[in-house]
């Protein structure tokens, strides 16, 4: 079996750095784990970590930013994991730096347990930048950045992964015999895989912190660090759905044939109707722009709640238009209808009751209580509707009187809308005397 | 303009953010990687629901940064992949937005815009970020921009955008807002066009590759997927045509040169702009996204008083739209820049381009604007 890693040129890390002892359990792992070379990928992090790529001259190699290569690598084995004949296997190489700033990458991707292998060199502290201390720099230990030691206890990598349903995590020192045998099992399972390698960076760790190739074993003996494989789990079902391989979808459902004959309009018109959340304010706004749909009209239809969607006010502003709707906002309303106070204060809010932005024609329920000085019209919308209706009954009554489209138009709305609910719509438009059968005579309005 | 041609009409009530969602699906997306926020969460779910029966996959993430991470490296394995977010969470993505360039991988980010700085109003629509969004690379390289003005554009602007990141092999936003994002209209679906986007050039399969070999500066380079026969080398470092990291090699700054070049000669075929000259018109107004809509019914009614004024609603805004505005100049004495935002934000980069004519600015924050306020600078 050939050997994925070149050294022909040497190796571009200091005298003494744990590095080249993990690439070699890595060339190894790769090597017995059986992976197509072209099916590998290297994503490496930034730092002395991302300086492998050059080493590895006939694999994929993705350098990513710092702390996202198992980011990238998820995208990348999501995308591509069903690919060709084998399994994409990236293999995440990435430092204790690295894990510290990516640390929700390798959560999620543990999560999803997503075909991912990630290869931890934890020697400690961050190199490139100059021994600063990291996530999982142990509780004492000097480093540039810590000079009276370490004031936070470290990750505990495997604990944290372990509570995000990781399948397979593993620790062994560099060199060590098992660091090759824990990673080729973690590239062979067929999901998530995280194997933290512990070395020793002399540079830092070793000439700040006093680290030694006997202390690392201390760690791991004395300082209560468990090694070997700490997870194990059967894998999950797919990360992510998937479809069953039928022809896809139309992108669009049948949408309505418009009757242009049966729009009375000459200008554009607009509605406001506001009321509770929760009284289909909304919905009965949308009825009436899909029956101007089918009548030709351009229609648009904003809406507006507070953050919470379930309580407060419910406002929808309906334009319906001969031509495509140009401005969707509002300009002094044909129409303005409240069914609740909180829609009231809506109305009052946008200047809709008195004022020169006052609709032309405001209705409210006859339980509420408008300011003396607007014009408005009160009507027992609660009462013969029922709360939840009231909207749309005020809203079919009112688009009615001002005959704004041929009356047709509604059940073409009403067939648009799933079946439980026609029956309780056309009750309503029962209720509120409009007859969508028998057209009337043309008229223009507007 | 009629809403329905007579035949084949078929109309839909849909929001912008469905119509980005079926446009991409349109455009072949095949990868969709999602964080909730408003104004662009219905993208997100329409996806997650759609994208498997097209064949692709969507997934969510934890945050922004691994959305498109995500969708990054789902390009690397050759994918065509989207993520869509508002400003907050493109401020979160901007260094992730700068490794696609510099690793030549296309993708597409929707920016749908809400009122800012900071969490702002996350229900108040604005076009505060089109800056932003567009100088978000160290060393301001070319971020190409799109911008719909109604719900039919944004299924056609994300066609558009899939067809310019895989041509360029670049990150491409969509930069949309609130109220297009949101506001539900009439689309006749029955009258959109079919789809086609090409793929991006695949490196040839005989010949040895190198992952960014150009011949000339404004070359795209081959495309070979991660997980394909031809080995590939990525790097966000300054790299040389090998990928090898090196950082002031004149190779290397050739590759670096070759990430503005190969859009800036290709610049003039990005543009997408509709305008509208009526005769006699000495009075251009200018205008994106939603406030393109108040400038149609400003002009409209103008023009019913007598005031005849040419209309420009740009649907790119970055590159600049140098050739849309020489074809618009011509007998225009006065250009009207209308964006929602405190100080013109746009009109900044444009106003370099309006030499030789008066430029006024219509601005506010906090609502859409309104016709009034147009009419009322237009006529000052
Ligand atoms: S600085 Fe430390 S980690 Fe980096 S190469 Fe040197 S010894 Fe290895």
């Amino acid at each position: 079996m050939t050997a994925y890693l070149d050294t022909t040129n040497g190796q571009p890390y200091c005298k003494g750095c744990g590095h080249p002892h993990v690439l070699d359990a890595l060339d190894h792992a790769l090597q017995a784990a059986g992976v197509p070379p072209h099916r590998i990928a290297l994503v490496t992090d930034i730092g002395c970590v991302g300086l492998a790529d050059a080493q590895f001259p006939t694999l994929h190699t993705v350098h990513s930013l710092h702390g996202r290569a198992a980011a990238l690598a998820t995208g990348m084995q999501l995308a591509a994991g069903t690919d060709g004949d084998e399994p994409l296997k990236p293999v995440v190489l990435v430092g204790d730096g690295g894990s510290t700033i990516g640390l929700l990458h390798l959560v999620h991707a543990a999560q999803l347990d997503v075909d991912v292998t990630v290869l931890v060199h934890n020697n400690l502290i961050y190199g490139m930048t100059g021994g600063q201390h990291s996530g999982l720099t142990p509780h004492g230990f000097r480093t540039t950045t810590t000079p009276d030691g370490c004031l936070t206890p470290p990750l505990d990598l495997g604990r944290v992964l372990a509570g995000a349903g990781c399948g397979y995590f593993a620790r062994a020192r560099a060199p060590s015999n098992e660091l090759g045998e824990l990673l080729a099992e973690g590239i062979r399972r067929p999901g998530f895989a995280c194997v933290e390698a512990l070395e020793l960076c002399p540079t830092f760790a070793a000439r700040i912190g006093g680290m030694t190739g006997k202390g690392l074993r201390e760690m791991t003996s004395e300082g209560g660090l468990a090694m070997g494989v700490l997870e194990r789990r059967e894998p999950r079902a797919g990360p992510v759905r998937r479809g069953n391989g039928d022809p896809a979808p139309a992108l669009f459902g049948a949408g309505i044939a418009p009757e242009p004959t049966w729009s009375r309009l000459q200008r554009p018109v607009q509605l406001v109707v506001a009321g509770r959340a929760g009284e289909r304010v909304q919905s009965a706004a949308k009825l009436a722009a899909v029956a101007g749909a089918a009548a030709g009209l351009g229609a648009t239809l904003r809406t507006d709640n507070p953050v919470t969607q379930g309580r407060g006010f419910s406002v929808a502003e309906l334009t319906l238009s001969p031509e495509a709707v140009r401005y969707t906002g509002l300009d002094r309303p044909d129409i303005a209808i409240a069914t609740a106070p909180e829609g009231l204060a809506q109305l009052a809010q946008r200047g809709l009751l008195a004022g020169p932005l006052a609709a032309h024609r405001i209705v409210c329920d006859e339980s509420l209580e408008p300011p003396a000085e607007a014009h408005v019209e009160r009507a027992p919308l609660r009462k013969r509707h029922g709360g939840a209706a009231a909207a749309l009954g005020a809203v079919l009554e009112a688009v009615d009187a001002a005959g704004w489209f041929d009356p047709r138009a509604w059940e073409v709305a009403i067939q648009a809308r799933p079946e439980a609910q026609r029956a309780s719509v056309r009750r309503t438009l029962a209720k509120a005397g409009v007859s969508v059968r028998a057209a009337r005579g043309r008229r223009s309005c507007g | 303009m009629p809403v329905t041609s007579p035949k084949a009409s078929r109309v839909v009530l849909t929001a912008g953010n469905a119509m980005i969602a079926r446009g991409a699906l349109a455009a072949g997306c095949n990868f969709f990687s999602g964080y909730p926020i408003t104004p662009a969460s219905e993208i997100y779910a329409e996806l997650m629901r759609a994208l498997p029966d097209h064949g692709g996959v969507a997934v969510g993430a934890p945050d922004e940064i691994s959305a498109l991470s995500y969708a990054v490296g789902a390009s690397l394995a050759g994918a065509r992949s989207m993520t869509a977010t508002s400003g907050p969470g493109w401020a979160l993505m901007i260094e992730t937005v700068q490794y696609a360039l510099m690793t030549e991988t296309p993708v597409v980010i929707v920016v749908s815009q809400r009122l800012g700085p900071a969490t702002g109003g996350a229900t108040q629509g604005a076009q505060g970020d089109v800056l932003l969004v567009a100088h978000a690379t160290s060393g301001g390289y070319p971020i190409p921009v799109l911008s719909p003005v109604d719900a039919r554009d944004c299924f056609e602007l994300t066609v558009e955008a899939f067809r310019q990141a895989e041509l360029l092999r670049t990150p491409v936003v969509l930069l949309t807002d609130k109220e297009t994002s949101k506001t539900l209209e009439t689309v006749d679906v029955g009258t959109l066009e079919a789809a086609t986007v090409m793929p991006r050039r695949p490196a040839a399969t005989d010949a040895a590759f190198v992952p960014y070999e150009i011949e000339t500066l404004e070359d795209v380079p081959a495309f070979a997927p991660v997980g394909g026969r031809h080995k590939v080398t990525a790097t966000g470092s300054a790299h040389d045509a090998d990928g090898r990291l090196k950082k002031n090699d004149p190779s290397t700054l050739r590759q670096l040169r070759h990430l503005a070049a190969k859009v800036e000669a290709r610049a003039e075929d990005l543009e997408c702009a509709r305008r509208d000259h009526p005769p006699g018109a000495r009075t251009l107004l200018v205008s994106y996204g939603i406030t393109a809509r108040a400038c149609r019914q400003a002009a409209t009614e103008l023009q019913a008083d007598g005031h005849p004024v040419a209309l420009l609603e740009l649907l790119s805004l970055f590159p600049l739209p140098r050739r849309t505005l020489r074809e618009a100049l011509p007998g225009i004495e006065r250009v009207v820049v209308a964006e929602e935002n405190a100080d013109g934000l746009y009109a900044r980069e444009l106003k370099p381009l309006l030499d030789g004519v008066e430029v006024r600015q219509v601005n506010g924050i906090g609502a859409m604007l309104t016709p009034a306020q147009i009419r009322e600078v237009v006529s000052a």
